[in-house]
């Protein structure tokens, strides 16, 4: 009798430490995959607004009448904002290429290749269009295939 | 009664009880603590996403053009049957400056995000 109870006992100790040991499983298990979709949702958000904001700051930055155009460069959808410096007009051209966001500031005329720019942000694809009345279109993808627009409209119109 | 205090399965059973016990309380605490972490996440992602639309509606009416009005539930720009958000526009006219209150609005009809665009009307427009 005592060595029946003494089973039941050992039995009843195993089971409550598999309950211990799934309860205790499935948190760390929940907890891993709401920090997971967290820290993904907080790293997209960064990356769409980090591209967008970079973007929006350079059409701001160069709202000059007739310095800010779309156009090709090297065979790349491009955004092109000029400057001028001592009589000189140099360029900044903004393009994606190779899953990035490539920046190329030069001379205006002459001629550069793709991967003369310097690297900024990670990204899959840009495109740039002018909807005309100083309105430009940008629409952004990026690695995760996620995309964002943005409309800019500049004050000196374009 | 010495028999049963002596006992090593009934003194496990009782620390384990206890263990279990404890870790119920803080198991619940912690659960909480990740579901409001979560829903303040998709709050905060909801917030951002209303403000780029906003921003975006706001830069279509300085151009005068239409802006996207209904959004999907990933934030594009969809058919009024299929939105999720909605962005609302009351333009207040006013001398020399025209006024609009961009609101972005849920299904619910809750309001997320709000906007004032202030808009420099060309003399004789």
């Amino acid at each position: 009798m005592k060595r029946k109870k003494t089973h039941i006992d050992t039995i009843l100790v195993l089971i409550l430490l598999c309950v211990f040991s799934a309860s205790v499983l499935m948190t760390l298990l929940l907890g891993t995959h709401i920090y997971s979709s967290m820290s993904d949702s907080s790293r997209l958000t960064y990356n769409e607004r980090t591209c967008m904001s970079y973007i929006a700051e350079k059409f701001r930055h160069n709202d000059v009448k007739d310095s800010v155009y779309v156009g090709e460069f090297d065979g790349l959808n491009a955004l092109f904002l000029d400057t001028e410096e001592k009589g000189v007009v140099y360029c900044d051209i903004i393009y994606c290429y190779d899953g990035w966001i490539w920046e190329l500031y030069c001379e205006r005329g002459l001629d550069f290749l793709r991967t003369d720019g310097t690297k900024v942000i990670e990204a899959k694809s840009v495109s740039f269009r002018d909807l005309g009345s100083g309105l430009f279109y940008v629409e952004a993808t990026d690695l995760d295939g996620k995309t964002s627009k943005l409309n800019i409209c500049l004050r000196s119109g374009g | 009664m010495r028999k049963r205090i002596d006992s090593g399965h009934g003194l496990m059973l009782f620390e384990l009880l206890i263990a279990i016990g404890f870790f119920a309380v803080f198991a619940t605490i912690i659960l909480r603590l990740f579901i409001s972490a979560q829903q303040i996440s998709l709050q905060s992602n909801n917030l951002s996403r209303a403000i780029m639309a906003a921003e975006n509606a706001a830069e279509c009416v300085k151009a005068g053009t239409e802006p996207a009005v209904f959004y999907n539930e990933d934030w594009v720009p969809s058919e009024q049957n299929e939105s999720a958000y909605r962005l609302t526009l009351e333009t207040v006219p006013e001398e020399g400056v025209s006024t609009t209150i961009i609101t972005v609005k849920d299904k619910a009809d809750t309001e997320i995000f709000s906007l004032t665009v202030k808009t420099l009307q060309e003399a004789g427009a």
